[in-house]
């Protein structure tokens, strides 16, 4: 578990920083929920007014001054675009970083193999993601405990439960992308995130796209979404790992058997 | 002799680069193996293959009679590896590669990495990060010998060493050697492989030139000719090489019939004449000038 513990120590504290940033926002987001809630119809109004933007958002079909509606558009954008990110900068190092710092030739001189130090990044990454995310949970509930209000308990759960699945589904993707690359670089991560996300408004306005939703993550992290499926979307959850979970092996065969550039 | 390592054949070819074409080298147990090329010649590509880090086309590599490709475990575990450029980790202080080095081993390392850092003069509780280029090797000396390895590979060990810690790098390895290590040198410093070495080969165009005992190298090449007293060699001397006049001493390099070289000198001025072994400075622009003639 040496490589696993080297990941730790090296990542904690952006790990820390990453998720001390996201849930001051969220707490943010929560303490202004009792004077947006007193703007309700007013806000409504102008949401019907939106239109396409309205729609954007997929904010017609809900009430957005619902508790957990609101919650799950301000904080997921948060956890959602945030997380995302963090998943995908840290995915898109971890591996192509021993070869663009030159510290394979540290590392692999020892007898120690390849696939078992990709198992152990792997492991390091999940680590982070589940700290960002747990930590990220306690600022709700901090938040909401400011102003005197609780979550619904089945929702929240399955809301937090879609946002994990999709920050996994970045990062399983990128892991993989990560296995092919010789140089670090965060800068297709975060194109692929921003891709997803905006995919996803795509499809909101336009519903004769609706094909696109298992292309990006961000479709079955909508909080209205969750709520009329009554739970996470497993189907397009399933569906949306196949495939960053081909390339995540296709990615790990590759890195066992590649010329390591140093 | 037991060979440690062997390569047969060994081939390796970039999209874009030379790298190693049909290698046939065998290093034997307890060789000081001379290593000898110059900048992209191939043998930092040899050292790669045989630890794993690229795979080769064609042909085979075996360390300790395994092959390298399915033992590469194994291999490892016993091999000592010091890169022509390390790199680390950021943020670690030098106990922490040591460790971290000796945990991927499963071996406890603590006492020998102590002794090895004392004679480098390294201090083993400063920053990596903080650490010169010539201390950032003295650290992957550390780290090559803190395990004891019966097999030590050696990239440009020495480059970025000033003279005295060249001096105790150098009583390290031959401890380790006395101890029945293995080394293999990667080198451009002839005289380093010259001093040390027991065995050489002279890689060009990562293609073997030749491969020998450094005594046996060292007869092989041209002898080194001077004429004190003498001013004026022709160019077209027959059988000279690398003609230079210095101070009234002319000198140059000959190998062929030395009845004859007797005979042609008699037209030539001179009060002192000595042939003397080259040094492997010689040695090697000798068989480079050669191409692949010696093979």
């Amino acid at each position: 578990m040496t490589v696993l513990r080297n990941e730790i120590r090296f990542h904690w504290k952006g790990t820390l920083i990453w998720s001390l940033s996201l849930s001051f926002f969220a707490i943010l987001a929560l303490t202004l929920y009792p004077q947006v809630a007193n703007y309700s119809g007013m806000f409504n109004a102008m949401v019907e007014r939106m239109g396409i933007l309205g729609q954007m958002f997929n904010l017609q079909n809900m009430d957005m001054f619902e508790f957990m509606n609101y919650y799950g558009l301000e904080n997921g954008n948060f956890l959602g675009l945030g997380g995302g990110m963090f998943a995908a900068i840290t995915a898109m190092n971890i591996v192509a970083r021993e070869e663009g710092r030159h510290t394979a030739e540290f590392l692999f001189p020892h007898p120690i193999n390849r696939t078992t130090v990709l198992v152990q990044k792997f492991i390091a990454m999940l680590l982070q993601i589940l700290v960002l995310n747990a930590i990220f949970i306690m600022a709700g509930h901090i938040g909401a405990g400011l102003i005197g209000m609780s979550f619904p308990q089945k929702r929240f759960t399955d809301f937090h439960l879609s946002l994990l699945m999709m920050n996994l589904q970045v990062a399983v993707l990128c892991f993989g992308i990560s296995c092919f690359r010789k140089r670090d670089s965060v800068v297709p991560g975060l194109g692929l995130v921003l891709a997803f996300y905006f995919v996803n408004l795509f499809i909101n306005i336009n519903r004769e796209v609706a094909t696109f939703k298992y292309f990006t993550p961000y479709y079955y992290t909508d909080i209205g979404r969750i709520t009329s499926n009554g739970g996470p979307m497993w189907d397009a959850i399933g569906l949306g790992f196949a495939v960053p979970g081909l390339i995540f092996i296709l990615g790990i065969l590759y890195y066992s058997r590649k010329d390591l550039a140093i | 002799m037991e060979a440690v390592i062997k390569t047969h054949q060994l081939t390796k070819r970039y999209r874009r680069a030379r790298g190693i074409t049909d290698l046939d080298i065998t290093v034997n147990k307890g060789d000081i193996y001379g290593f000898i090329g110059s900048n992209g010649a191939g043998k930092s590509t040899t050292i790669r293959v045989l630890l794993g880090l690229i795979y080769a086309n064609a042909g085979r590599a075996e360390v300790f009679g395994l092959d390298v490709r399915r033992h590469k475990r194994e291999i490892l575990s016993d091999i000592g590896y010091i890169p022509s450029e390390a790199s680390y980790y950021p943020g670690m202080r030098v106990s922490d590669a040591l460790k971290m080095a000796s945990q991927f081993r499963r071996r406890d390392c603590a006492l020998e990495a102590r002794r090895v850092c004392g004679a480098l003069s390294l201090d083993m509780n400063r920053k990596i990060d903080e650490l010169s280029f010539g201390n950032k090797k003295k650290l992957a000396i550390a780290l090559a010998l803190q395990h004891k390895p019966s097999l030590l590979i050696l990239d440009e060990a020495t480059s970025g060493l000033d003279p005295l810690v060249q001096k105790a790098f150098w009583d390290l390895i031959m401890d380790r050697h006395r101890a029945g290590a293995t080394v293999f040198l990667s080198s451009h410093v002839l005289s380093e492989v010259q001093q040390h070495c027991t065995r050489a080969a002279i890689i060009r165009e990562g293609k073997l030139v030749v491969e020998d005992s450094v005594e046996a190298l060292s007869r092989s090449a041209a002898k080194r000719v001077t004429l004190r007293g003498c001013d004026y060699l022709p160019e077209d001397f027959p059988g000279a090489l690398n003609i230079t006049n210095i101070n009234h001493n002319t000198s140059f390099l000959f190998r062929g019939d030395y009845k004859k070289l007797m005979r042609d000198l008699q037209a030539v001025e001179f009060s002192d004449l000595s042939i003397t072994e080259p040094d492997m400075e010689e040695i090697f622009l000798h068989f480079y000038e050669k191409g692949g003639e010696q093979k």
